[in-house]
């Protein structure tokens, strides 16, 4: 039976990231800072988009 | 005397035995080295300008090897066994630690069989380099014999095989390695038979010593976790037992018994990293992982369900608040990274920990750690380079050679080169949460936890109906991979109108799980348990339902909704794997 590779798309790969567990305001912008990353990236991620779908955020 | 004194006696006492017996064996060679150059000088025909003359016949080559085996039989045989028979004086030296740490001790006859069986077969050992080394030196001489040769090359190449050279090298190393084999035997046998099962990993820390012995001298192991270690692999590692041959070839490690209670603190030196050039990373543990499967049987459905609730209830952080319980784990877990004092870790906390100058170095740790767990909260790959380091960390430090890789080849590349700079520290940091789940999940008395998990997409499975709910399916994940042992989690995620979609539910051995929300990584309110990929290509089977068009479809016609959703659902995974 083929396996199927269920991590290998950014939405399921991070299907969990349905709660808002990352800090916001002046703290969030430091810690996107500290991993390489902007605003803009992280609004394409679920752990930012599926929270505020759920109204989680 | 006190313990730490008594295992450094013992250890004198052993190094003296090696020094005595390598310098037998090495003496031994240069002598047989001498007396071949002599008799080949003498027995082959010399022409005046030095060459080995070509003759028609080989005799006096034959007569030459007659002596050459006579000379290897009464030169180095004989010192190699007049080595290998002192290691009867092993067991005095036991006899005094034992003595000293107050263990009782006799020998028995099985004693004097092991020590008879082993001095044979060290003795044959030894021979068995002789030989090599007799056929090369026989083989050369022919050649030079049939076809003529410079006798200053063909000395070269007899020193190239003796003193200085493949014997000298090898029975060397044999002298250290069988007699510490011997020792440690007798050692561990000994140990045994008093009945104690805890031993201590004793000997100093060198330049070239291996990561592994960097990482466990001066630590007490248990039987069972020494036998754990057979299942690593580290640059250097002898074949067998890891209680017998420690961490490998002229290893100058010994375990010791100990009893944990007669350790008080500061007694016996810990030995932590080195401040420099230990390359942890070239310890790869091996231990093999566990399967994933549809669902170990049980009795009921009942008791599947009972499963779902206990391994939830073990991702569950208790009274306090999310923040509160992640500021908790970075302090544990930062004062860990902290206490191993790897230089990696300094310079990772540097770059990851985000702390302001001027920030303690404890708070720098958990800093780091703080920021590697909301790193996973924020995304578990994606196009960004860190998260993607952590999880090639993952595949290496466990060996996931059938989990995906299937980032961006751009944001791959950086993690490549940040994975470079930092693999120690990364890996060291996952080994040291994966150790915390361990312990706490077999706390929980979980072997496995039930999981489920939302899926968007096609998975090439046909639509699930009430006759039949739920099917087989084989999955690969990435190294770190997120499940949830709350089904509702799974379902929540499963709706996406005009989407396929799926739930996925497994049963995940404990060895499998790097993460929980109360150990490292995991979001609690999602019952998160982060599970490793596999050891294994080729996939693994768990069960799956599917809708095609979810707005054609819902789960609540399948399953029904609140409570009896959860009980549907097991009702149909107990169907399909009783």
């Amino acid at each position: 039976m083929k396996a199927i590779e269920i991590d290998a798309d950014l939405l399921n790969s991070d299907w969990t990231k349905q709660s808002y567990d990352l800090p916001i305001g002046k703290e969030l912008d430091e810690f996107l800072k500290l991993n390489n990353m902007t605003m803009d990236d992280f609004k394409k991620l679920p752990a930012y988009y599926l929270p505020r779908q759920r109204k989680k955020l | 005397m006190n313990i730490s004194q008594i295992y450094a006696q013992t250890e004198d006492q052993i190094d003296k035995l090696l020094l005595n017996n390598q310098k037998l064996l090495s003496n031994s060679i240069k002598k047989l080295e001498n007396n071949i150059i002599d008799k080949a000088a003498d027995k082959l025909s010399i022409a005046r300008a030095g060459d080995i003359k070509s003759q028609r016949t080989l005799s006096s080559a034959v007569q030459y090897h007659k002596s050459l085996i006579k000379e290897f039989k009464t030169v180095y045989e004989d010192a190699a066994i007049r080595a290998v028979d002192g290691f009867n004086k092993v067991n005095g030296i036991i006899s005094k630690e034992f003595k000293g740490l107050d263990i009782p001790l006799s020998f028995t006859t099985a004693d004097k069989d092991m020590f008879n069986a082993l001095h044979s077969a060290t003795i044959d050992s030894f021979q068995n380099l002789g030989n090599d080394a007799l056929n090369k030196i026989a083989q050369s001489t022919y050649d030079a014999v049939l076809v003529g040769r410079s006798f200053a090359e063909y000395v070269d190449n007899i020193k190239s095989v003796l003193a200085g050279g493949q014997l000298e090298r090898y029975a060397s190393l044999k002298a250290h390695d069988s007699l510490m084999n011997y020792y440690t035997r007798l050692n561990v046998k000994k140990a045994a038979d008093a009945d104690i099962d805890t031993f201590l990993y004793y000997g100093n820390i060198i330049r070239d010593s291996r990561p592994f012995c960097v990482a466990r001298a001066g630590k007490v192991f248990t039987l069972e976790q020494i036998q754990e270690m057979d299942g690593m692999s580290w640059t250097g590692k002898a074949p067998g037992l890891t209680l017998i041959n420690r961490g490998g070839y002229n290893c100058r490690h010994s375990w010791h018994p100990v009893r944990p209670e007669w350790i008080e603190d500061g007694q016996i030196e810990v030995q932590r990293w080195p401040a420099e050039g230990v390359a942890f990373a070239e310890v790869i543990p091996t231990v093999e992982l566990g399967a994933i499967t549809s669902g170990s049987k049980v009795s009921t459905a009942q008791d599947i369900l009972y499963h779902y609730e206990i391994s939830a209830d073990a991702a569950y952080g208790g009274d306090v608040t999310a923040g509160e319980l992640k500021k908790n784990i970075s302090k544990r877990l930062g004062e860990r990274m902290e206490s191993l004092n790897i230089s990696e870790w300094n310079k990772f906390k540097k770059e990851f920990s985000g702390s302001l100058a001027g920030t303690s170095s404890e708070q720098m740790s958990a800093d780091t750690v703080d920021n590697l767990i909301r790193q996973w909260a924020c995304t578990s790959g994606d196009n960004n380079p860190p998260s993607i380091m952590m999880q090639l960390a993952a595949e290496k430090e466990f060996g996931l050679k059938g989990s995906s890789i299937w980032w961006d080849k751009t944001a791959l590349a950086e993690a490549q080169t940040l994975f470079k700079t930092h693999e120690v520290a990364a890996r060291r940091f996952l080994r040291e949460m994966y150790n915390d789940t361990q312990t706490y999940l077999k706390k929980q008395g979980l072997k496995t936890v039930r999981v489920a998990r939302g899926y968007i997409g096609d998975t090439g499975i046909a639509q699930s109906t009430r006759d039949n709910l739920i099917s087989k399916i084989n999955i690969k994940l990435q190294p770190m991979s997120s499940f949830s042992s709350d089904m509702r989690t799974a379902r929540s995620f499963a709706i996406k109108e005009a989407e396929d979609s799926a739930i996925f539910f497994a049963d995940i051995p404990v060895n499998r799980v790097l993460s929980c929300p109360v150990t490292g990584y995991g979001c609690e309110s999602e019952f998160e348990y982060v599970v490793l990929g596999s050891q294994k290509t080729g996939g693994e089977t768990v069960l799956v339902s599917s809708l095609k068009r979810w707005g054609e479809s819902s789960w609540s016609n399948l399953f029904g909704s609140g409570s009896e959703f959860n009980k549907n659902i097991t009702n149909a995974i107990y169907g399909a794997t009783k």
